[in-house]
């Protein structure tokens, strides 16, 4: 008889020979899966390019974040008569002298008058000619929230107020309900990066590492330093030409397992968008706008820089993460024997500068319509000292700057700046009354997004009274 | 029927009832306090009013001891100040406070000394008080204070950091002699 073609199998070979195989195709399977992550984060722009349309405009979003908790109760400063002499009683060592303020005429009176800091001088003239403006008391919310409702327990309240990591983070996904797994500004990119032709370059760049706010689900963020594109060392080429052929090759091959294939891709890819970064920054044209040598000063200037190679590089969106840190001053924030100058004068000092000529840089690449700069912080922080400086507040007042801006205003509402007022949570700790979410969306949809596609930035924005503060035209 | 044929019959009857019991009537959750509690101290939490309870920071490694005692009040900050120790090891009870909190609120309590204080000593949804409220280093104000009597700074780095401080003998703080935790 002629041997069946099928090899014999016992029920128990069967059952052995089965759980191998199930064994092997879950780590087959799995492997699959994570290369197929590791490919979504190598080629950002695969997924959106099939659909690409090329916007007519350029549009770039600069987010300068204060890392820390700026005090903008000392940026913004009631200065009239009664203004300040309640603001004086209240900040007590933290106040700073009416003599040195620098005096604003918001368009939009409401009967109080107000000044900014003496360090800011550069930022009264924006706020003057119209391209600078301020927004009062924005913080993180889950819902609208009164003090009443505060103090009942009887809204839900963002989680872990006043702690530094968490507020952080919250300002930068606007989901503070919810464990945060992107930021809103890597949303945005998600949705927005079909208007580039090109997503080699991811649209969104970080001058300052990492960062939530940057985190999206197709378009990663590329850290570059205030030199340009980070190179592995030896990937150059020019001190060692053999070496760094001997590194392409052996990236380029065939490997036996998965995982190094795609670790030889992405690193390939990596050096690939360096050299192009580099290269299209070593073609462009030099910015003749003179920028401080600052921490800000320098990331603003490689931001302009890198705006200034989007064409060459196929972007009309892009967005910019910069960082200032320092912020956070529960001492020595002002000179006690000059309150106007001090740690804290000195950093406003620096954004004041660097963000004036920030400005400068793209009316002298022409399109300064096209660029909006705009601040965050951790949260603001009390309006009582502690002795030498302030603690962990809440809402917090914000800068946007750009020729897009409806300048020469403060938008939202100013709290009272009543210490156990309808505002105060305790200690001055202001109760915002606009919302990130009403921030970014006003931001989101200058930057193109549909009042329609609003809520996929920015899924909460639904309970919020205004999707759009009117601070961009 | 061959002795495989039963093996393999044995083996079903088996697996069977596996299946079955999985799916068996789920004895109640106790309550707090009995004895079936004791094994579980931090999964399950005190009802509403419940002054206090002790030594959550071990309760974890100390479960039974710590059940036990549920209705009496917590010891996890009963040497803090006390003449025996000195201020460093007065900022490891904080510490350990703190993570008795976390342990059951999977957070540290945020805001000024006065309202970290105030959920410590049971403003919480469990109720639950890590410190009792009558404990000596809490002030009139309802802030815990360092051996010298000023209160201590408690700074949020993020939900589970909390840097401690202790103005130190010359009660000012961001001075020389400030003793700091920093987690």
């Amino acid at each position: 008889m002629k041997k069946s073609a099928v090899p014999d199998l016992s029920r128990r070979h069967f059952i052995g020979s089965a759980c191998c195989a199930a064994v092997g195709v879950t780590g087959f399977l799995s492997s699959l899966a994570s290369l197929r992550l590791m490919g979504a984060v190598a080629s950002p722009g695969n997924v959106s390019a099939s659909a690409a349309s090329v916007a007519s405009d350029y549009k770039a979003l600069v987010c300068l974040f204060l890392q820390g908790g700026n005090d903008a109760n000392n940026l913004i400063i009631p200065s009239d008569t009664s203004g300040y002499a309640s603001y004086a009683a209240a900040r007590s060592n933290l106040a700073l002298p009416l003599t040195g303020l620098l005096p604003i005429s918001p368009r939009t009176s409401t009967g109080r008058t107000f000044s900014l800091h003496p360090a800011v001088p550069e930022l009264q003239s924006l706020f003057k000619s119209g391209q600078a403006a301020l927004l009062a008391n924005v913080g993180t919310l889950v819902y609208p929230t009164t003090l009443s409702q505060y103090n009942s327990n009887s809204v839900p309240l963002p989680p872990q107020l006043f702690s530094h990591n968490d507020q952080q983070v919250q300002w930068q996904s606007s989901v503070p309900d919810q464990p945060a797994t992107t930021g809103w500004g890597g949303r945005l990119a998600d949705l927005v990066n079909t208007f580039n032709s090109n997503n080699q370059i991811s649209m969104s760049i970080s001058l300052a590492g990492t960062n939530f706010f940057q985190v999206g689900k197709s378009v990663t963020q590329y850290a570059v330093s205030t030199n340009g594109a980070i190179t592995f060392a030896g990937t150059t080429g020019g001190n060692n030409p053999l070496r760094y052929q001997a590194q392409q090759d052996l990236f380029a091959q065939a490997q036996p397992g998965l995982f190094d294939t795609a670790f030889g891709g992405i690193s390939s890819g990596s050096i690939a968008n360096t050299t192009l970064l580099n290269s299209a920054l070593a073609g462009a044209p030099t910015i003749a706008t003179a920028f401080p040598n600052t921490t800000a000063g320098n990331q603003l200037k490689m931001v302009a820089r890198l705006i200034s190679t989007a064409s060459s590089l196929g972007l009309k969106r892009q967005i910019f993460f910069v960082q200032l840190g320092g912020w956070d001053l529960h001492a020595d924030q002002l000179d006690s024997t000059n309150p106007d100058s001090g740690t804290h004068a000195a950093l406003l000092q620096q954004v004041s500068q660097a963000v004036s000529a920030f400005y400068s840089a793209t009316v002298e690449l022409g399109i300064p319509n096209q660029v909006t700069a705009f601040t965050a912080s951790d949260f603001g922080r009390t309006y009582t000292s502690n002795g030498s400086g302030s603690d962990h507040g809440w809402g917090n007042h914000q800068l946007i700057v750009g020729g897009a801006v409806k300048g020469g205003d403060i938008y939202g509402q100013m709290p009272s700046l009543t210490v156990n007022g309808p505002d105060d949570t305790g200690r001055g700790r202001w109760i915002p009354s606009t919302s990130v979410d009403e921030y970014a969306a006003t931001i989101a949809t200058w930057f193109g997004v549909s009042p329609t596609d609003l809520p996929t930035v920015l899924p909460n924005i639904g309970r919020f009274a205004k999707s759009n503060l009117g601070f961009l035209g | 029927m061959t002795p495989r044929r039963i093996f393999a019959a044995v083996v079903a009857v088996v697996l069977l009832g596996l299946f079955a019991w999985q799916f068996r009537p789920r004895e109640n959750i106790p309550d707090a306090g009995t004895p079936s509690a004791a094994a579980h101290p931090t999964a399950t939490p005190l009802a509403p009013g419940t002054a206090a309870l002790p030594a959550l920071a071990h309760a974890t490694s100390n479960a039974t001891a710590a059940t036990a005692a549920a209705a009496e009040r917590s010891e996890l900050a009963d040497t803090l100040n006390s003449p025996d120790t000195d201020i460093h090891a007065d900022l490891r009870v904080l510490d350990d406070v703190f993570m008795a909190y976390r342990t059951n609120f999977h957070s540290d309590p945020v805001g000024t000394n006065a309202e970290i204080t105030a959920a410590l000593t049971g403003k919480n949804p469990l109720h639950l008080a890590v410190v009792p409220r009558d404990h000596p280093a809490i002030n009139a104000q309802g802030e815990l204070c360092d051996r010298w009597g000023r209160p201590f700074f408690f700074h949020q780095l993020s939900g589970t950091q909390m840097e401690i401080r202790s103005a130190g003998p010359d009660r000012k703080f961001w001075t020389d002699d400030d003793v700091v935790l920093t987690p």
